[in-house]
């Protein structure tokens, strides 16, 4: 199950998504994200598709998760969802839904890429995956995603609650972006789990 | 030290909207989970839905605005606060006409984005939904940040004239160029001489010098940037009619709308309102229409906000378009029908 792997990231990377987190904001990403996942997790039947997976996710993140982040992954989730149900679950319609989601995510919180916040990985990862020739090779995707949000560090924050802390933030990269990294990782290893070994351990973040 | 009177410290807020609903349940209904309160009864005319909603602590507004002419719901948050995206989402889905559901939101960061996912919500459910923004706080136009002026005393006129606008079968875009043209030529200024009281602790949110003044206050209970030595009425409501008029388009007739933020008595507030209507005449402005109460409070907070709104020569926003019109919401029985 796909979020069965994306809990497992996130827990793993929970420290060190508090961590960064407390360095730029209030220091909740790291739980909300693992709250989430859990209860999503604990939400999904045993026998679902790939659609109602991001379909169940996305109404637990929506409804019950706290801060600003939680819904607005709620989002994502909502728009792969829909997408995989009416398209099926290849990669067109995945990517069709990733990239729709994160419109709707910079739509919503009126952010773009370059702004320090989880479009920062989601913009240029779903860019990768457009200019890709099928078959998607996840596991490179999922390495580029990583690399995307690592580059974080160097952005200084203009939206969300990072901008507070204006200068202070840079060094590190966005908790956010992060948090996405990891949902490309879990992507990876339910497409295609031989390339685990190919992937940054969500332990070791930085 | 005031503790105010609240039958329990975490969920009075809740507490507040049974009662309300008790209150006037021959015109609004209360849904628990999630919190929302939701017109009874709609003019049969109305193809839109108008939803607002925002942190608690502004009673009247946005319950006390529910009701037939006026808002078909409203999302009520904890004190100061937004009110969650499921909120928003639910009472949009109970309160949509046939063409939609309109928001009509404070420019606040947290009601923008709760606001914002609750209209992507309605889009995949095939639900028309559109937002009208509201930022006529002249205190913080000059600030160097992207968040803009905030949303304050001139939503309370956007939702009765776009109220009216919809009951006269106004669709979607429609009532979006309405209230984008209300808020163009709608500015607010307010002061305060003594700060809300908090919920939690019961103790001033801040302290403020006998003599001293916070101008350009916000309803959040966050101080002004300004804080100046009191001069006499007359002198301050000169200078916050011209920080107003000078923030709005040129026009020689306004609707003029005097609101307490709380502390405020109507005694006070009709001084205001008279001193107003005195300084706006010396400018060669008349008050076409005008509203006096608290209608949008900072809890408790001592003193007042002047909100204005240009009419002429903008056709749509002329008092025929909407400010006689009959309406029936649990706050505006008293306030309105003249």
């Amino acid at each position: 199950m796909l979020m069965n792997l994306y809990h497992e990231a996130a827990e793993s990377a929970y420290g060190e998504l508090t961590r960064l987190d407390q360095a730029a904001g209030d220091g909740d990403y790291g739980d909300n994200l693992r709250a989430g996942l859990r209860g999503a997790v604990a939400r999904i039947p045993p026998d679902a598709d790939l659609a109602t997976e991001f379909e169940t996710a996305a109404t637990y993140f929506l409804d019950e998760v706290g801060g600003t982040s939680g819904p607005l992954i709620g989002l994502l989730f909502n728009d792969v969802g829909g997408s995989l149900d009416r398209g099926g679950d290849g990669d067109d319609a995945l990517v069709a839904g990733l990239a729709a989601g994160t419109a709707a995510i910079s739509r919503v919180g009126e952010a773009s890429v370059g702004d320090r916040t989880m479009l920062d990985c989601l913009g240029p990862t779903v860019d990768d995956l457009r200019a890709a020739r099928p078959p998607v090779d996840w596991t490179m995707v999922a390495n580029q995603a990583f690399d995307h949000a690592r580059a974080t560090s160097d952005l200084l924050p203009r939206m969300g609650r990072a901008s507070y802390v204006g200068q202070r933030a840079v060094g590190n990269p966005d908790a956010g972006a992060m948090g996405m990294a990891l949902l490309f990782w879990a992507l990876a290893v339910y497409r295609d789990p031989a390339g685990r070994a190919q992937l940054p351990d969500p332990a070791r973040l930085v | 030290m005031a503790e105010p009177f609240y039958a329990s410290k975490t969920e009075y807020v809740d507490r507040a909207l049974l009662g309300f609903a008790r209150d006037h349940a021959d015109v609004v209904e209360l849904s628990t989970d999630p919190v929302y309160v939701r017109s009874i009864d709609r003019d049969p005319r109305r193809q839109v839905g108008l939803l607002s909603g925002g942190g608690s602590g502004h009673e009247p507004m946005h319950v006390g605005l529910v009701g037939r002419g006026m808002l078909d719901a409203a999302a009520p948050g904890r004190v100061f606060a937004s009110p969650h995206n499921r909120q928003v989402y639910e009472g949009s889905r109970a309160a949509a006409g046939p063409a939609g559901v309109l928001h009509i939101v404070k420019n606040y960061t947290g009601d923008r984005i709760n606001f914002g996912i609750a209209a992507e919500r309605l889009r995949h459910d095939g639900i028309p939904v559109a937002r009208v923004l509201v930022d006529d706080d002249v205190a913080t136009e000059s600030q160097q940040t992207a968040t803009g002026r905030r949303g304050t005393g001139a939503t309370v006129l956007v939702e009765k004239l776009l109220g009216a606008a919809a009951d006269r079968g106004a669709g979607l875009d429609e009532l979006v160029a309405l209230g984008e043209t209300i808020v163009g030529r709608s500015r607010s200024i307010a002061v305060a001489s003594l700060a809300q009281t908090s919920p939690v602790t019961g103790e001033p949110g801040f302290e403020l010098e006998p003599g001293q003044l916070e101008y350009g206050v916000g309803i959040h209970g966050e101080r002004a940037q300004h804080t100046i030595a009191r001069p006499s009425l007359e002198e301050l409501v000169a200078r916050m009619v011209d920080d107003v008029v000078s923030h709005l388009p040129g026009g020689r007739s306004v609707l003029l709308f005097v609101n307490g933020l709380g502390g405020t008595t109507y005694i006070e507030l009709y001084n205001v309102f008279a001193e107003t209507v005195d300084a706006l005449a010396t400018r060669d402005i008349a008050v076409e229409r005008s509203l006096v109460g608290p209608y949008t409070p900072a809890l408790d907070m001592k003193g007042f906000s002047i909100t204005m709104t240009m009419l002429e020569p903008s056709v749509e926003t002329h008092p025929s378009g909407g400010w006689d019109g009959l309406f029936d919401a649990p706050a505006w029985t008293a306030g309105l029908r003249k």
